[in-house]
C-alpha cells in the first residue's frame, strides 16, 4: 500500500459523497407523492409514475459521482 | 474472448436475434387471430402493450409526430427492458457498455434536432439558441451537449454500477466462506444474499431505467415539438 492508493481510496470516497444530496432529494419528492396521493387517491397510478420517473432523474447525480468513483478505483 | 470481441457483441446478437423470433411470431399470430376473430393471452397481451405505448407517445408528442416515432419508440422500451434483463441470463447485458448507451442517446439527440427543426423551421431553430438574449448561446449550446451526455451516463452509469456492486458482494462473501473450514471452498453464503440484490438491480432498476429512458425520450422531443 502506497501513498497513491491511499489517496485513490480518499478520492473515490469524497466523489461517492454526492448520494448525500440525492439521499434529500429522492426522500423529498417521495414525501410530496405520498401527500399527493393522501390528497387526492383517485390519482395514485399517475403519482407513482411521475415519481418513479422523478426519482429515476434525481438519481443521475448519485450515479455520477459514484461513475466518478469506479473511474478513479478502476481506471486510474 | 479474442481481443477485438467485446463480450456485449455477442449477447446484442443473441438478444435481436431472440426479440425478431419473438416479433415475427407474434405478429404472424395476430394476423391470425384478426383473421378468427379469438385472441390467445399472448397476442392480447402483444397488443395491448403496443396499444398502451402508442398512446403514451401521442400524448406526449401530439397526434401528427407521435404516430410517426411511436414505433421505434416502442422498439427502445422493449429493446432496453430486454437487455437490461440479459444479465439474469448470465449474458453479459449490452447497456453495461458505454458504447451501446451512448448510440441509444444519440439517437433520440439527432430525433430531437430533426423534429425540432422540422416543427419550427431551421430559421427559428437556431434563433431558439439565442433565447432569452443573445449571451446565452454557450449555455444554450452546453445544455444541448449535456442532454446527449447524461442520457447515455444515466443508463450505463446504473448498470454498470448494479453489475460492479454485484461481483462485489459475490467477492465479499466467497471470501466470508471461505472461514468455513470443510466446505469452504464452496461459495453458499453468496447465493442467499445475492438473489435478493438480483431482484432489486437486475429486475427492478433495469426495468426502471428502460422506463426512463423511454419518458425521457419522448419528453424531450414533445417539448420541442408542440411548443
Amino acid at each position: 500500500m502506497d501513498l497513491a492508493t491511499g489517496l485513490k481510496a480518499i478520492g473515490a470516497a469524497i466523489a461517492v459523497f454526492t448520494g448525500v444530496g440525492t439521499g434529500i432529494g429522492q426522500g423529498l419528492g417521495a414525501g410530496r407523492a405520498f401527500e399527493a396521493v393522501g390528497k387526492n387517491p383517485e390519482a395514485e397510478n399517475t403519482i407513482r409514475t411521475m415519481m418513479i420517473l422523478g426519482l429515476g432523474i434525481a438519481e443521475t447525480s448519485a450515479i455520477y459521482g459514484l461513475l466518478i468513483a469506479i473511474i478513479i478505483l478502476f481506471v486510474l | 474472448m479474442a481481443k477485438y470481441l467485446q463480450a456485449e457483441q455477442l449477447s446484442i446478437v443473441i438478444i435481436t436475434i431472440a426479440l425478431s423470433l419473438v416479433m415475427i411470431v407474434a405478429g404472424k399470430k395476430i394476423e391470425e387471430g384478426q383473421k378468427t376473430g379469438s385472441f390467445s393471452r399472448f397476442t392480447a397481451g402483444a397488443v395491448q402493450l403496443v396499444k398502451t405505448i402508442d398512446e403514451m407517445v401521442v400524448n406526449a408528442m401530439g397526434p401528427k409526430y407521435g404516430r410517426i416515432l411511436s414505433a421505434y419508440m416502442g422498439s427502445v422500451l422493449i429493446y432496453l427492458a430486454t437487455a437490461n434483463l440479459s444479465g439474469l441470463l448470465g449474458l453479459e447485458a449490452p447497456t453495461t457498455n458505454l458504447s451501446v448507451t451512448l448510440v441509444f442517446s444519440a439517437i433520440t439527440w439527432i430525433l430531437i434536432q430533426t423534429f425540432s427543426i422540422k416543427h419550427n423551421g431551421f430559421k427559428n431553430y437556431l434563433k431558439g439558441y439565442l433565447e432569452p438574449f443573445a449571451l446565452f448561446l454557450p449555455m444554450n449550446i452546453m445544455s444541448e451537449v449535456a442532454t446527449l451526455l447524461s442520457m447515455a451516463l444515466r443508463l450505463f452509469g446504473n448498470l454498470i454500477a448494479g453489475s460492479i456492486i454485484m461481483s462485489f458482494v459475490y467477492m465479499f462473501t466467497a471470501y466470508l466462506s471461505s472461514f468455513v473450514p470443510v466446505i469452504g471452498q464452496f461459495d453458499f453464503i453468496g447465493p442467499v444474499l445475492a438473489s435478493v440484490l438480483h431482484l432489486y438491480f437486475d429486475i427492478f432498476s433495469g426495468l426502471m431505467q428502460a422506463y426512463i429512458f423511454f419518458s425521457l425520450s419522448i419528453i424531450f422531443i414533445g417539448t420541442n415539438v408542440t411548443e
